[in-house]
């Protein structure tokens, strides 16, 4: 899931192309609206069988299943009447699935028996992290194409690890908390809030600097064929983003708490039958609460920083992109999703996710100085797929 | 047979970006493609087709790297032949009578997994973990909760000693190991609470064994607290969790960004549904070991309800507390009686059992006492 630029698929899908008649000289600049051309009913049958083929070989399948979801993802992905092309190979994706599920298992079955050990392992895989990264958005890139020229990205691990490198003080805190032996004595508990406390500020500190700083590296080293993509914006605007989030949360609570708190004294007032509805009328708003702040903030961090991504991003200084989610629609479609699934028992699922992909790419664009038909292809190697599926697996989840 | 089948597609060679608007041909065992200003020739056997995906175009790779693509399914099938362009996966995906039995099948395993396998799963690696690790794993909850909220016990010595005895005399006649210990603690703003850490360490707090009636009450919560122990259910708890996480994560992970769905709904709704099994569970195993030494069930329901009203005389203390956010203990410790309350009085019809990580508290109440007329 680490997709910024054009390598398709999740990221980016498209609306109706102009159609241009033959022969006609287009003016330039081109504008190309994408266009997602996904069905919830076709994605249906691919998604369940994949669901039901994974559970029955316990797992094996799961590879397979992701390459089907993706070249039907990246198929139905459309600009300038090409539609974008996914060529992963399932043996190397069942290859890193099973890496990954035993560094997951040597990790959690670790962080419940030795927190300490665990804390050590985390800077281990951290160290590791630069290269998964890498390995994983080439793997990506390599294996994403439109017009038949890949994707390409190259960038070394001293270029990653330039960008996260922050999050390892992140991982530091757990190491730090007080030793106390087998006697009794006790440290005093205010030291292990105050360690607790800054971890949580250093999250918070550390989280937009490292979205930002992968954002910039995933485009600023990725390649369409021979041409280069280029980003040009600051960590600062990230760390804007993520600021107005968190006080969007904070004020969310506030309203929230003074509905409760309104509730309570009705509730208060009236006793004990009126208690007992009142409790279901709390029950009800903190559902649709919790629905609400989830649907509004992820809305709100995804259509900005996709936004503040696609509008500053060019490809070899001829080809800008022109994005344009919407927060509040965003948040309707995510609001709504998050019943349908809950209703449905979780068979809603494809029928969401077609919705927002057909959103995402109504809202891309992009405009060229020159034909699309100039763009040169490259030569490039085999990539593994370790590192995508480590990362997948631990959910860092980078996509927009 | 020999009929000439053309494919209209768009060729790209591979070198650059140019759409050439191009017509496939199959002559015998050559395939030949014409277009603007373009014109090659493969041999059939080196030409690949795609198989099909639902309603995606389909693409035709030549071996000297350039594609074309296509929307002609029709076309496509009947140069190169049905069997090179369906797979397997492909009939099943647009079968409607396979996807419905996938989707029936999906159904069913989910609700197999939740109900039987992940438990099964969790019972199984717990068997099969060396004790030491539980043991370790125990001092280290003991610790972090020393840490973080528990005070030296203060609890009267008489009551204190009465307490160990009660709990010697229900261990013994269980078969769990001598090492299965009790510790007594000031229970600090959790109050009224007791715990069984894996690896068979019960916790007692001063505030629990004052809540009480009598000792013979205490005892009752700790033969509960042993019922804990006996089925290994902290340890199968967090196994449980951990396994609920890893399938959910499998089944939604790659989804939950898209969709804004939280993953973490699902994973505490069985979490919690697990608890409560484990309760019962716990219960029965009271009410068992209640009986075999000679005490009636009927204590364990005063102390149901002798705790329910510390709790409701405390519960403005804790709300407080909730309110500013206080982590819970951790690792989390199997939920024991004290908390019970947490389950609203008023609604045992409501749905709110299914939310509560405990069977409502009156269910349990009339289960003890069940269990007390059948001693009789």
């Amino acid at each position: 899931m680490l997709e910024v630029s054009l390598d398709g698929g999740n990221a980016v899908a498209g609306a109706s192309s102009p159609f241009v008649p033959a022969g006609v000289k287009e003016s330039l600049p081109e504008s190309h609206p994408f266009r997602f051309t996904g069905k919830a009913s076709e994605f249906f049958g691919i998604w369940i069988v994949n669901l039901f083929l994974t559970i029955i070989t316990l797992g094996i399948y799961s590879a397979w299943a992701k390459v089907r979801k993706k070249r039907y993802f990246y198929g139905h992905t459309w600009v300038a009447d090409a539609n974008f092309e996914y060529h992963g190979n399932p043996i190397a994706i069942l290859k890193g699935r099973l890496i990954a599920v035993a560094a997951f298992a040597t990790y959690s079955g670790v962080g419940h028996f030795m927190p300490k050990v665990a804390a050590v392992l985390a800077l281990g895989l951290f160290a590791a992290a630069p290269w998964f990264i890498a390995r994983s958005m080439a793997f990506n890139a390599f294996n994403s194409s439109y017009r038949n020229i890949r994707f390409r990205f190259h960038a070394t691990y001293m270029d990653v690890f330039k960008a996260i490198w922050p999050v390892a003080l992140v991982l530091v805190f757990p190491l730090l908390m007080p030793e106390f032996d087998q006697t009794g004595k006790v440290p005093p508990p205010k030291l292990v809030f105050i360690i607790l406390g800054l971890q949580m500020l250093s999250i918070f500190a550390v989280y937009p600097y490292a979205i930002g700083a992968l954002k910039k590296l995933h485009v600023n080293h990725s390649q369409y064929g021979a041409a280069p993509f280029s980003i040009d914006v600051g960590i600062g605007a990230f760390y804007k983003i993520y600021l107005l989030a968190v006080l969007l949360v904070f004020s969310i609570f506030v309203v929230l708490g003074i509905a409760a708190a309104i509730i309570a004294g009705v509730a208060a007032a009236t006793g004990t039958k009126g208690g007992a509805f009142a409790m279901v009328l709390m029950a009800l708003a903190f559902t649709l609460g919790y629905f609400a702040i989830g649907s509004v903030v992820i809305a709100y961090t995804k259509s900005r920083i996709g936004n503040l991504v696609f509008n500053n991003t060019r490809l070899d200084a001829q080809v800008t992109f022109i994005s344009t989610l919407q927060l509040r629609k965003l948040a309707r479609l995510y609001f709504v999703n998050m019943f349908a699934i809950l209703f449905s028992l979780g068979l809603a699922i494809p029928w969401a996710v077609i919705r927002v992909m057909r959103y995402r790419a109504e809202c891309l664009m992009l405009e060229s100085n020159t034909s699309l038909d100039e763009f040169i292809g490259g030569v490039g190697a085999q990539v593994g797929a370790t590192g995508e599926e480590l990362g997948e697996f631990f959910s860092v989840d980078l996509s927009l | 047979m020999n009929r000439v089948i053309s494919i209209s597609a768009d060729y790209y060679d591979g070198k650059s970006a140019r759409r050439i608007a191009a017509t496939i041909t199959v002559l015998g065992d050559v395939v030949v493609v014409a277009g603007e200003g373009h014109s090659s020739e493969y041999a059939l056997t080196s030409v690949r087709v795609q198989p099909q995906l639902r309603g995606a175009p389909r693409r035709i790779d030549f071996p000297d790297g350039s594609a074309a693509v296509t929307e002609d399914h029709a076309a496509v099938e009947a140069a190169f032949g049905v069997s090179a362009s369906h797979t397997l996966a492909h009939r099943l995906e647009s079968h409607l009578g396979f996807v419905f039995v996938a989707m029936i099948g999906v159904v069913v395993a989910v609700a197999l997994g939740y109900l039987y396998g992940v438990p099964w799963a969790a019972g199984e690696i717990a068997k099969r973990l060396p004790d030491g690790i539980e043991s370790q794993l125990a001092e280290a909850s003991l610790r972090s909760l020393d840490q973080a909220v528990f005070e030296p016990s203060t609890l009267d010595a008489t009551i204190r000693a009465e307490t160990a005895a009660a709990f010697a005399e229900l261990r013994a006649a269980t078969d769990l190991p001598p090492t299965v210990r009790l510790e007594f603690r000031d229970g600090g703003w959790i109050g009224a609470n007791a715990f069984a850490l894996p690896g068979g360490v019960v916790v007692v707090t001063d505030q629990l064994a004052y809540a009480m009636p009598g000792v013979k009450e205490t005892a009752a919560v700790l033969a509960h607290e042993l019922g804990h122990v006996q089925h290994r259910h902290s340890l199968r708890h967090l196994l449980q969790s951990s396994i609920t996480a890893l399938a959910a994560a499998a089944i939604y992970g790659d989804v939950a960004s898209l969709t804004g769905i939280a993953v973490t709904a699902p994973t505490v709704l069985a979490h919690n549904g697990y608890s409560r099994d484990f309760e019962r569970e716990a219960d029965t195993f009271a009410f068992a070991l209640l009986k075999k030494t000679g005490r009636s069930p009927k204590a364990f329901a005063t102390a149901m309800a002798a705790l329910e009203k510390s709790h409701i005389a405390g519960r403005k203390q804790s709300k407080w507390r909730k309110r500013l956010g206080f982590p819970e203990p951790e690792p989390t410790p199997p939920e024991s009686p004290s908390k019970a309350p947490d389950a609203p009085k008023a609604d045992k019809k409501s749905d709110f059992g299914y939310l509560s990580t405990h069977p409502a508290t009156e269910e349990r109440i009339r289960a003890a006492e069940a269990a007390a007329a059948d001693a009789r």
